[in-house]
This record gives structure tokens, sequence and C-alpha cells, in this order.
């Protein structure tokens, strides 16, 4: 999410005058994010009102918007905070396009209720003046009714019943034994599987040693990767035809 | 302690190891010593003779010498060593003449009566080490729920926890040390590669000669990888008998306690089509099963939370130790696929024909041409997963799951992809609905469930209430036979009772 790139939005004016009414369209301004459908944008005042998700909005306080897939029902949510790691990521300056219209291409797989509760830790860079990044923020997970979300996230008990992935996604994260047990039904570009070393079971390893072995290119992961794993961390990497 | 604290602990638990080492305290024992020599010479006798003769007498030997390694409770504490000597004793007696060897029969018998009349020296060594450290400073890791048992049974008085890793995973004990009661290849490596106690020390009788460490899986390829270093000390009067100082090496997995296999069948045809190849899987409880390189499998994953342990998993990750869900009597796909036809309702019939039509057409190749040409024919098309070829011909298993392989599968059987495609995922769809619906049912009843009786006993019967899928039964895999056998498609996946698995758990 944090590497992909900045969406190109038009001015706020002048995508609204571009849009037909029914269209939905998620924007984002100062406080919050909205989705819902549009239906007119009023010149004839100034600053110009659009009206949009049940609501009207003064054009000139919004930062971005876009049209987006149809959505049957308005929704609002607090606009997230960028934070400390947003701000080492770059991705502070255009903050508000990429909530208006987000690459949305990364996937966790893992037990919901964990990754819930891993939502609600805070990450910062030592001695950062920045306020900390919610992980919440910087991951928005599609869960719940949001205005907005760049991951989509899916119980490893739940797989099973939902593959295939969906196509567009260009990286998804398998968290733990139950995720990397599907590894060879993920065709995804960038595949990270996370080894719980206490789990006794070691089958999740052999699966990926075992697609490493068989189909597998090795990549050094500190020399072509640059990341250098802190002491306890075991890394392999390599690549695998699709 | 949040999850953010437990893992920076177990991280750092993970550093000291790292940087030093763990400890492996072996103590004299020359009762012990005796038996061991005593089943060096049976097992090599054994050897030499083939199989047939020894087998009874070297299953309970190796089920002795098991469990001096792993429960070192005094003798009057200890039934499960002094049943173990006497059934030694009464394989012995049975075996009077009919071989030739009375000596090594007499070797046997006075040394597993010399075991079974002395309170065990590594239990002594297991008190003192306790005292050294203190009671509350402590835990004790037994290599089972049965010898947790016993050890807690012996040392839960003295206010001692003990554990098998496994609760030791879920209850997270805040002490510094472990004492670990057993050799360190009796364990899985996550106990020390991902520690939760800054020291860790495997108690072992010093007869016991291997002291390898067990290594993450992965540590081989990996940049960071965790080896974990031994320092040993020994204790005690560790002369050993020198017959062990000569002598042929037999391998430690022959002295473990082992099911008994059937021998191979001939595999010099290929399955019918009502056939299956199947491994045959010991399973908890003397219960066995043939499970077939088909659909995925139901299983439960108890370090998982509530609400996301049933689980289901492909059948090559199925192992020694992993917990499946099983229906008595007939399949849980058979049920699920009856349910879902239901589902689709008047498309019912027309989806089963054309599921009938390519599997059917499938199979004819298979049975004209044989299974590997089969094979080299699909992968020349480009189906990536074409040495699954003969498990699609299995009538519960949908698809195969790439929507590339099968358009080429189809394209290769001559059949037109439509409405073979199209109703083959109808029906997936309709067969995940299904499964859903009795994967909520199964959480409840797993949630319900006491997870300290399944992992004591390794099953447990499960109640649901749906039509077609009461009478599940949560049972561990406690062994997987080597090689693979034919077997009837309708006897595949479903449980039955078997006593091949007498001398483990």
């Amino acid at each position: 999410m944090l590497a992909s790139q900045s969406p190109l939005l038009a001015a706020p004016l002048l995508t609204l005058r571009q849009l037909a009414p029914g269209t939905s369209v998620r924007a984002v301004n100062s406080g919050y994010v909205v989705a819902g459908s549009f239906s007119s944008l009023d010149e004839t005042v100034f600053p110009p009102r659009a009206r949009f998700a049940g609501s009207y909005w003064q054009v000139n306080g919004i930062d971005a918007i876009a049209a987006i897939e149809h959505l049957a029902e308005p929704r609002k949510s607090p606009r997230p905070e960028v934070g400390s790691i947003g701000h080492m990521a770059h991705v502070d300056s255009d903050w508000a396009a990429r909530l208006a219209a987000p690459a949305a291409d990364l996937a966790i797989v893992g037990t919901s209720s964990w990754l819930d509760g891993d939502f609600d830790a805070w990450i910062t860079r030592a001695s950062d003046s920045l306020a900390p990044s919610s992980i919440r923020d910087l991951l928005l997970p599609d869960v719940g009714p949001v205005a907005t979300w760049f991951t989509r996230i899916y119980s490893s008990a739940r797989l099973s019943e939902q593959l295939p992935l969906p196509a567009d996604l260009r990286c998804v994260i398998l968290d733990g034994f139950g995720a990397i047990k599907h590894l060879g039904e993920v065709d995804a570009p960038v595949v990270i599987c996370i080894l719980d070393r206490s789990v006794a079971d070691d089958t999740a390893a052999e699966i990926v040693v075992q697609l490493r072995n068989t189909h597998g290119e090795p990549v050094l992961v500190r020399e072509d990767l640059g990341w250098r794993a802190p002491a306890g961390v075991e890394a392999v990497a390599f690549t695998v035809a699709l | 302690m949040t999850r953010v604290g437990l893992l920076n602990r177990r991280y750092a638990a993970s550093a000291a190891l790292q940087r030093d080492g763990v400890e492996i305290v072996a103590i004299g024992d020359p009762l012990g010593a005796r038996f061991n020599t005593a089943a060096r010479t049976l097992m090599l006798t054994a050897r030499e003779d083939g199989p047939g003769l020894w087998d009874d007498l070297v299953g309970a030997v190796r089920a002795l010498r098991w469990r001096l390694l792993t429960q070192p409770q005094p003798i009057a504490l200890n039934p499960a060593l002094t049943d173990g000597a006497e059934e030694v004793l009464r394989r012995v007696r049975l075996l009077r003449g009919a071989v030739q060897d009375e000596s090594l029969l007499d070797e046997i018998a006075s040394a597993a009566v010399g075991v079974s009349s002395c309170d065990p020296e590594l239990g002594q060594l297991l008190l003192r080490s306790i005292d050294e450290v203190g009671v509350s400073e402590c835990v004790v890791i037994a290599s089972n729920a049965r010898a947790s048992e016993a050890l807690g049974g012996w040392l839960g008085d003295k206010g001692i926890e003990v554990l098998t890793p496994g609760a030791l995973e879920r209850t997270q004990p805040q002490v510094e040390q472990a004492y670990v009661v057993g050799p360190p290849r009796f364990f899985r490596s996550s106990l020390v590669t991902a520690p939760l106690t800054n020291s860790l020390s495997f108690l072992i009788p010093a007869w016991f000669g291997d002291r390898q460490i067990p290594r993450s899986a992965i540590s081989a390829y990996a940049e960071g990888a965790m080896r974990i270093e031994a320092r040993v000390f020994t204790e005690g009067d560790t002369a050993e008998p020198e017959a062990v100082i000569a002598g042929p090496v037999i391998a430690e997995e022959d002295f473990l306690p082992q099911p008994l296999w059937s021998p191979r069948q001939a595999l010099d045809r290929e399955p019918g089509s009502d056939e299956v190849e199947a491994h045959k899987l010991l399973l908890s409880g003397g219960q066995a099963m043939w499970l077939d390189d088909g659909e995925r499998i139901r299983a439960v994953d108890l370090l998982q939370p509530h609400g996301e342990r049933v689980v289901h998993i492909p059948v090559s990750s199925v192992r020694v130790g992993t917990y499946l869900l099983l229906r008595q009597g007939e399949t849980e796909h058979h049920a699920l696929h009856i349910a879902a036809l239901a589902r689709l309702a008047s498309l019912g019939p027309a989806v089963e024909a054309s599921q009938q039509s390519w599997k059917k057409r499938l199979q004819q190749r298979l049975s004209q041409h044989g299974q590997a040409a089969v094979v080299n024919a699909l992968r020349g098309e480009g189906v990536k997963t074409a040495e699954r070829a003969r498990a699609w011909t299995d009538p519960t298993l949908v698809r195969p799951h790439s929507d590339q392989d099968f358009e080429r599968l189809l394209a290769w059987l001559d059949l037109p992809i439509q409405p073979h495609f199209g109703n083959a995922t109808l029906l997936r769809r309709a067969i995940y609905q299904a499964s859903a619906e009795v994967r909520v049912q199964l959480e409840s009843a797993v949630s319900a469930a006491d997870v300290s009786v399944l992992e004591r006993d390794g099953s447990l019967g499960l109640d649901l209430t749906q039509e077609g899928f009461r009478g599940m039964l949560a049972t561990r895999v406690i062994a997987i036979s080597p090689h693979a056998d034919i077997v009837p498609r309708r006897d595949a996946r479903v449980p039955f009772e078997d006593r091949s698995g007498q001398w483990l758990e």
C-alpha cells in the first residue's frame, strides 16, 4: 500500500462537473471520508456546493474526490491520520488522494480476531516527533461499513470458501499456518508468508521450503531486497514463475 | 500481558538461547543402561531374523524404553513403568521355547525387572534441579499429555507446574527456567527455536546418546537462521556396558515406539474407477482411516481462538499431531455433495450430469493410457496441477482449483468448456455454502467442547444438529503409513477400529 503509485486525481470541482447523477463517489475533507451516490453540483453559490452521500458539501473544503464502483448505502468514517510511519513512507503529501482512490491491492489472510487486535496497536519511528501511526489507519482494513479501505482481510478458517482471491491484488500476506496451507492457490505478484516458529507443526514451513526447492529461484534478503532481519527472525526469499 | 508484550518476551528468550545455547544434563543410570543394551541386542537379533517372531517383544521393549526416558517418577507413582516392565516379562514368557536365544530373553527379563524395582535416577536429578532454582521459578515440560499427567501427579503436590509443549504455549507461564524431561529430539523444534523461558535444560539418562538439537524447518535456507548449541553436563555413574561401545549402530528411530503397518500391497496396477490410492492413518482411540489425495479435509487447530478453530486443510498438510474432524459412518464430502445438489434444486440433475460426463471421460483416458501418460499429456497442454489427474475423477472433488487448468483439461478431453465449466463452478459455490453452514455449527460444537480433554484423550465426539452431520469425531493423527495402498473409494475417509497403533501414544 505504502509503495503504490500516487493516484492522479483531477481537482474536485473538475471531477464533480463530469459526474452524472447517481454515480457513486468517495470524497475526503479535513475531518471525514464520505462515500455515496452523487446527486447534484450547485455553482450558483460561492463557494460551490455539491450534494452526495445524502448531504451538501462545500467544494472548496474537499481535498480529493473520485468516482468509485456502485455503493448502495452511503458511508462516512473519520479521516484516518497519516502519522509517523506515513511520513516516513512519504505518503503524507498525497494522503487525501490515496484515501479517495486507494490502490486497495493488499490482502491479509490470518486469524481475524488476532488481526483485529493487532490493528489496534500503534507504530512509530524511534524518537520521532510526529504522532505514532495507528496500524488500522495505515492498513485501513475492509472490515465493517468503512468509507474507504486499503486492505482486504480474510479469515484463514473461512478462506477455502472464498477462493479464488480477486485478481487485482498485488500483495497477499499469509499470516500463519492456517493461511499458508493455501499458498498453492494464491496467485499474486508478491506473497509474504509469516511462519510462526512457536507453532509445533512445521507443515507451513515445509510447504514454503518445498515450493522454494522445486519451483523457486533464491533471492538474497539482505543484498537483493536490502532488508536486515532483526535478531530472532529467520528470512527466506525466492521467486516463482506465475 | 499484551500480545506485543508476549512477543517481545519471546524474542528476548530466543536471543538468549541463540547466545547461550541450551543445557543438556545427562545422569548416570546403570539399570537403565543395562536395559538399553539388552534392547539393542534384541533389535540386532530381530533384524537378523526378519519380521514376525520378535515383533511383539520389540514393541513392548521400545515402549518401556520410551517410558524410561519420559516418565521418571518414583516407582510407587509410576504404573507406566511397572506395567511396561510387566508387559515385557509377559512377552518374554510367550517366546520361551519358541526362540533359540534363551540367554537374550533372560537378560531382557532381568533388565526389565531392574528398571522397575528402583526409583529412576532421572527423577532424582529432576527434583535436585528444581530445588536449585526454586519451585516458583521453573516449569517442567513433559513429552506428551500422558507423561505430563503422570509427572503432574508426582510433582503437583510440591507446587511444581508440569506442562506439555502445547499447554506451555497456551498458558505461557512467566518463569525463567524450563526443565524438559526427555532428549531434545523427542520434542518439536519450536521448543528451542521459539522459547518462552531464557533458560532451557533437557534432562536425560546418560545412556541416551543422541543429543542433537532440533532446528527450525527453514534454518537450512534462511538468513538469520536459528542454530541453538548445546552445553552437555554429565553427572553420576556413567560407566556403560562394553557391548554398547562396540557393535553396529542402530538408528534412534528404530528404538522409538512404532506402529505396525501391514505389508505393502503390490502396486503394480492402477486403481479402478471405484478405487483410490490412499495412505493409512492411525488415529487416537484405537481407530484408523484411509486418506486419499482428494478434496481438502476438515481439521481443528487448537491454537486458534474460539470461532476460528475449524479449518479446511489440503490432504498434503495432514501430519502426525493434526486433529481431524471426521464424520462417523460416511465421509463429510459425500454428505456435503448431497446437500449442495439439494441447494441447486432444479439445476441439480444437469450439474450432476455434466460433472459425470467429464469425469467419466477422464477416467476412460486414465484406464486407456495409464496415469503417467495422462499426466504427461496434460502437462504438455499447460495444466499446472496435472499430477492431480486421478484425484479429479473423484465425484466429490468438484473441479481443479485453477480456472486455467480446468479449461485446458476440458479442451484436452475434447469437451466444450460450457456447460461443464459453469456447472462445476456452480456446484463448487453450493458446496462452499453448505460447508460454511456446517463449519459454523462445528465451531460452536468445538467451542463448547473441553479442549484439554481432546488433548489428553486424543479424540472427542461432537454433537451437531444439522441433518446428515450428526456424530462428528475430532481425533488426533498418531501415525501415517509411509506407503499408499489401493482401497475402495467408499472406504476412504471413514474411521474404523484398528489396533495397529497399540504401541504408540
